[in-house]
């Protein structure tokens, strides 16, 4: 088999866990259980890489030569996007084919395709660590690393990527077309096309370094701004339906309204990442004036699960996966809607970009939009791996582990995030708006009492986090074992519209 | 032309910009709560968190220098605000009204 030949030092590991007892599974099911695992060795690669950062702000000296600052946080970030990326296609892999009503088109090819990228991301990690300094040329840009920020993999790599992604659409869009459509999937679906469609506005360059970051922001702002938000609507929108059993015409309606409010301010505020980087003064109003409106919508939606909660009294069959989806709501409001908010205007933004308090939004968005909702639906597919078993109250062991790593997790990045804002606040009022900026301010900047501390916090919580972490793994590889009762019964979704 | 926040203002308004969307967010919950139970005293309540809405917007607009064609941004985040939370309840009631078999007057009632 084309799919052997491949070599890939996880794979034996891999091959375990897949191989016990995934009979009940379909093969998109057990492809995805593959997608799930990678992802969270990439969670773990994240953590510990992000911590190595963070000591590193405290002692500079630390490993200074060895594995730099730069290659620390280039792993961290990098890991985080992949391994959310894996995470959503696993969550895909793991829906479709109860979505179509049909088994998984081209299933051989899409394993082929999961260890080819799996194969890629480890190479490409492996090069980032190995060669961490050196000339930048064609080369380099080619097989080692093309120095952007957060889409540092190299040309070779992001061929790969996009041709991965066209296997994966290919699977995915056929499997739909072979079964049944419905609004969950062909909203899904068409999000696909500008997912992959968006990434080829990262992969050329141009000599005026303006228009170049025009460009790169695409792939960065809308991937994260709009189709990660759509794919995650969609994936939420089946999640919901598993674990409360609620109604397809609601959960699908809901989907096209949030797509719409979504895009209404999303794409436009893309304009706040175009504030200073060179681009028509008109950047300052209109992406100031739409990053305004973004929250809104949030807040709306808090009338719907107010409305949704009071008016159906919703019994969950996976208590792990709905806490973890009411996080996501939680986290998705505070770290984009408040955090975002506090600083995306340009008259504050102008001394608050790049500086720790970005940092503090990212970590809450990221957490909160993406995270949060890939680990729901991890217990939503062990659930059903482990027999389809009882994940609701009363568990036997009080569910103590998904609890204590919930908390942990949560308590740990808000946390992080304060932590981060104090430090970004004295660093836009001293390095920015009083010492303009200069190399000299900076580095004053940095030896602030604020600043110290709150990275020495930043660094608790992220200990925190990382507790948490080892926690949600441990749950992961016990939860539902030995369970002998079965889900509880909720509501049936309604018939497939669309 | 913008002109940037002054000094003494950054904490004003990046932490009067964090409370319009907390407020936001507390008049949008009044406001389901107090119809999806009935209860009366929300109703004023979610009135009261408006209010604050709109002082901290006032600050918020005081300190971010939102003068000019900046000030229609602080209309607009009023009015939508306001605006957004009743639209999506009527959309709420109408999804699941239509969904449910019944119809939105009824649970309007």
């Amino acid at each position: 088999m084309a799919e052997a030949a491949i070599a890939n030092p996880v794979r034996p590991a891999l091959d375990a866990i897949a191989a016990r007892d995934t009979s009940s599974l379909s093969a998109g099911q057990r492809l995805a259980l593959k997608y799930f695992l990678v992802a969270m060795v990439l969670f773990v690669a994240q953590m510990l890489f992000g911590l190595l950062a963070g000591l590193q702000f405290l002692y500079p000296e630390f490993l200074y030569g060895v594995l730099d600052f730069n290659v620390n946080r280039m792993v961290h970030i990098n890991a985080m996007i992949v391994w959310m990326l894996y995470g959503f296609i696993g969550s895909i892999y793991w829906l479709v084919e109860d979505e179509a009503g049909v088994e998984l088109v081209g299933a051989k090819l899409a394993n082929i395709n999961f260890w080819v990228l799996t194969s890629a991301v480890a190479v490409v990690v492996v090069v980032y660590l190995v060669v961490q300094v050196g000339p930048g040329n064609k080369m380099s840009i080619w097989f080692i690393n093309e120095g952007r920020e957060y889409i540092e993999a190299p040309r070779w790599a992001d061929i790969g990527i996009v041709v991965c992604m066209g296997v994966f659409f290919y699977t995915v869009a056929g499997t739909f077309m072979k079964g049944r459509w419905s609004g969950i999937s062909g909203t899904l679906v068409l999000d696909l096309i500008a997912l992959a469609g968006l990434y080829l506005a990262g992969m050329f360059y141009t000599t005026n370094l303006s228009v170049d970051q025009y460009w790169w922001w695409w792939v960065v702002h809308l991937w994260v701004e709009a189709t990660w938000e759509v794919l995650v609507g969609c994936i939420m929108a089946w999640g919901l339906m598993k674990t409360l059993g609620a109604r397809r015409e609601i959960v699908t309606t809901w989907l096209y309204i949030e797509v719409a409010m979504m895009f209404g301010a999303g794409i436009l505020g893309l304009g706040h990442h175009y504030f200073w980087i060179g681009t028509p003064e008109y950047w300052l109003g209109i992406g100031g004036f739409f990053s305004a409106l973004e929250p809104i919508p949030l807040v709306a939606m808090v009338v719907h699960a107010v409305y949704d909660a009071g008016r159906h009294s919703f019994q969950s069959r996976n208590h792990p996966a709905l806490a973890w989806l009411i996080a996501h709501a939680f986290g998705n409001f505070l770290g984009a809607g408040v955090w975002g908010f506090i600083h995306t205007l340009p008259q504050i933004n102008l001394y608050t970009h790049g500086t720790q308090w970005t940092t503090s939004h990212g970590h809450l968005a990221f957490f909160g939009a993406y995270a949060t909702i890939v680990i729901a639906f991890i217990y939503i597919a062990l659930q059903r791996w482990r027999g389809d078993v009882w994940m609701s109250g009363d568990l036997p062991d009080r569910g103590w582990k998904w609890k204590w790593s919930l908390a942990l997790l949560n308590v740990g990045m808000l946390g992080m995030t304060i932590a981060l804002l104090i430090a970004g606040y004295e660093q836009s009022f001293i390095e920015r708006a009083i010492g303009g900026s200069t190399w000299a301010a900076y580095f004053e900047g940095q030896t602030q009492p604020w600043f110290v501390q709150g990275m020495q916090w930043r660094m608790v919580f992220g200990v925190v986090m990382t507790l948490g972490m080892v926690l949600l793994l441990w749950d992961f590889l016990t939860i539902g074992r030995g369970e002998t009762r079965p889900a509880k019964e909720v509501h049936a979704p309604g018939p497939h519209v669309g | 032309m913008i002109d940037p926040v002054e000094l003494q203002r950054i904490a004003v308004a990046a932490l009067s910009a964090g409370g319009i969307v907390l407020f936001g967010a507390a008049y949008a919950i009044c406001l389901a709560l107090g119809r999806l139970k009935g209860l009366a005293i929300l109703r004023p309540l979610s009135y009261l968190a408006y209010l604050a809405l709109v002082a901290v917007t006032v600050l918020f607009a005081w300190a971010m220098n939102l003068t000019g064609a900046w000030a229609f941004l602080t209309l607009v985040l009023l009015v939508g605000y306001f605006v957004a939370p009743r639209a999506i309840w009527r959309l709420s009631v109408a999804t699941h009204g239509t969904s449910e078999g019944k119809t939105m007057e009824a649970e309007n009632e």
